[in-house]
């Protein structure tokens, strides 16, 4: 008796869970990178702006400057107190250096070709500016007072207005400049951020098909795997219930066998045995009665003869192995024919080879069978045989009688005494044929049989 | 002078026909074999006269070696030996060209009575075996009255052919003859197998052709 058994089937599920976690866990981290990277962008952007706001503010100080410078020169015109003036002059001169030092403080501001041009603008506003202021303020000092006064009106005052109108424009710039890179800012970052969710979106998806698909494809392997083993166990439960059945068979043929070996060997042996003693004790005084006894005991040992050769026909049919099956099918019919009186018409067709011994033994016993259930039930006129190969590689027999018919489902039932129909069924299993039996009460029986046979051999 | 060789694996059937022989005066021994593949050898080899054969022996059984010696070109006569009086021996045995068919039973009495009848042309079958020849003889005139050149359809198979001709699906003749779909599709199988046809037209036009239906 054999066991079957496969090696254990590892569920790959937990390990494939963890990659496709892992790949997601990827995906969300570079989502993440993303949006990092798009809010440290937004950092140097607000770093931007904080310098416009400055260069905004330096704008306003110089514009508070420049106003303080007009006053001042006005002033520096109009006192008539040389110390006063000379105090004022000192005065205008630290407030134009310092105006100035604004300028290169705001230098490295990075800035924008647009924004670049009105700061350059702003400067050279303010450089001419400064340049009218001093030339004043020289000429103040130098006492053309009078002069001074018509060329405050007529260089400083539009100069300044120039001034005031530059440093609108560059604020206004500045304003704009400032608003346009933070909306660009804005509309880049939200985009990031939607590339980034459609990205990780997407990887999901994608993973959760994929992961479907595979778990999927599990089930299905899995659904298979259990249906083999089931199919197996079937197997193995029907393999083990022949080994069982067929070693009850063996017994029930040991028994037979020793009660054959009994009756017909040992019976004759002894008769035979007793027929020579007597012709041994009566050889000297009465011939003829010694020569009855050897005749008896000649007849005795013929029967045997006879017996022990059925026997052993019976136990094995040697026309099996020296002629192959339809030889022996054959002789068995004849027989049959002889025994019962009963008619079967056969038909072997055309095939005249040799199939595997394992084969051609219980196909013969599955006939042997049907016909001994014929013989001891049916009680039947017509009989028929036929035996034919189909091309597919198929052997196939018939067996029909027009006897008393059963009830199939009661004689195959478990437990039914009646084992022939069993036995038929059971070796046929065994060589993976296939047995039609089809019989109903007083309507006769027929048994069909499919045996594949793809070990065909010729006789040599 | 007949030579004889003997081949039977039971030493004591081969003695006891070499017993039997040696009281002839023209009937010599001249080798005896204890399996098939032996007996082909020192049968072509020392070419006697006559060649007992036992069917049932190792390695080669007495048809495979009387085919090979046959085929060797064995001029002699060949008498087979059983154990058992069964039609499909003493036919194969005639296939061959045997010239006797002997039954173990009967040695003693018969084989001297064998060996010197096929010697002389004929044939000798034990008395049993002749009756058997009768008998089968019979049954062949009888069978080749009944033969017919049409391949024969057994009257299931004939009754299952005309109601596919009608047009009966294997389901609907299952329940008209009580019969399992499956029986009906291993009866149709056979049909097809037989007639060399595989369609259901084709075997509607055999069924017309051969009057099992009416059209």
């Amino acid at each position: 008796m054999y066991k079957v058994s496969l090696p254990a089937f590892r569920k790959p599920k937990v390990v494939l869970s963890i990659g496709f976690g892992l790949l997601i866990f990827l995906m969300l981290l570079s989502v993440v990178t993303l949006i990092l990277i798009a809010s440290a962008l937004q950092g140097d952007t607000a770093l931007i702006l904080d310098n416009y706001a400055q260069s905004v503010r330096i704008v306003g100080q110089v514009q508070t400057n420049a106003t303080y410078l007009r006053l001042l020169v006005r002033d520096l015109i109009t006192n008539p107190d040389t110390d006063r003036r000379r105090s004022l002059r000192q005065q205008i001169d630290s407030v134009l250096n310092e105006t100035t030092g604004q300028f290169t403080k705001t230098l490295y501001v990075k800035i924008q070709p647009e924004e670049g041009r009105s700061f350059q603008g702003y400067i050279k506003t303010f450089d001419s500016y400064a340049d009218a202021i001093r030339s004043i303020t020289d000429i103040v000092i130098e006492q053309h007072r009078d002069s001074s006064m018509a060329l405050y009106t007529e260089f400083i005052q539009p100069l300044r207005q120039q001034l005031d109108s530059s440093s609108r424009t560059l604020v206004a710039t500045n304003l704009h400049a400032s608003a346009v890179t933070r909306d660009h800012i804005n509309s880049l970052e939200t985009e990031f951020l939607q590339i980034g969710v459609a990205i990780a979106g997407l990887s999901i998806i994608i993973s959760f098909l994929i992961f479907y698909y595979v778990a999927q494809r599990f089930r299905i392997a899995e659904k298979q795997r259990d249906d083999l083993l089931q199919l197996l166990r079937e197997r193995q439960r029907k393999i083990e219930q022949l080994v069982v059945h067929m070693s009850t068979l063996e017994e029930d043929q040991r028994k037979r066998f020793a009660q054959e070996l009994h009756d017909a060997i040992g019976h004759g042996l002894t008769v035979a045995k007793f027929h020579i003693d007597s012709a041994k004790a009566e050889y000297d005084r009465n011939k003829a009665l010694a020569a009855e006894h050897l005749e008896k005991s000649l007849a005795t040992i013929q029967q045997s003869l006879l017996e022990t050769k059925r026997i052993s026909y019976d136990m094995r049919p040697t026309l099996l192995d020296d002629l192959g099956l339809v030889a022996a099918v054959n002789q068995l019919i004849t027989d049959f024919e002889r025994r019962t009186g009963t008619k079967v018409s056969k038909d072997f067709g055309t095939f005249t080879g040799r199939l595997r011994s394992i084969v051609e033994i219980t196909v013969y016993r599955i006939v042997q069978e049907a016909f001994i259930n014929i013989e001891k039930h049916a009680d039947a006129k017509n009989v028929s045989f036929q035996m034919l190969v189909r091309d597919e590689g198929i052997l196939v027999l018939s067996i029909t009688d027009d006897g008393n018919g059963f009830d199939v489902g009661e004689v195959v039932m478990e437990g039914s005494p009646h084992l022939g129909l069993r036995n038929i069924l059971e070796r046929g299993e065994l060589i993976g044929g296939t047995v039609l039996v089809e019989s109903r009460p007083g309507k006769g029986c027929e048994i069909n049989i499919e045996v594949p046979i793809d070990h065909v051999k010729e006789v040599v | 002078m007949i030579t004889v060789v003997i081949a039977d694996d039971h030493h004591v059937v081969r003695e006891g026909i070499a017993l039997v022989l040696q009281q002839e005066e023209d009937i010599r021994v001249i080798g005896q074999a204890s399996n098939g593949e032996e007996a082909v050898k020192m049968i072509l080899d020392s070419k006697p006269d006559i060649a007992i054969l036992d069917i049932s022996m190792p390695l080669l059984n007495g048809i495979q070696a009387a085919q090979k010696i046959m085929r060797g070109g064995f001029g002699g006569k060949l008498l087979m030996l059983t154990q058992y009086d069964k039609e499909e021996y003493v036919r194969e045995a005639i296939q061959i060209g045997a010239s006797g068919y002997l039954l173990k039973d009967s040695i003693k009495g018969d084989v001297i009575t064998a060996i010197r009848k096929i010697t002389s042309g004929e044939t000798f079958f034990s008395p049993s075996i002749s009756k058997l020849l009768v008998d089968e003889y019979f049954q062949q005139l009888k069978r080749k009255s009944v033969a017919k050149s049409l391949p024969q359809l057994t009257p299931r198979e004939t009754e299952v052919l005309q109601l596919i001709a009608e047009g009966l699906s294997s389901k609907q003749i299952a329940d008209k003859l009580f019969l399992s779909v499956r029986t009906v599709d291993f009866h149709r199988a056979n049909i097809s197998q037989k007639l060399g046809v595989h369609d259901i037209a084709g075997l509607t036009k055999y069924a017309i052709r051969h009057g099992l239906v009416k059209v």
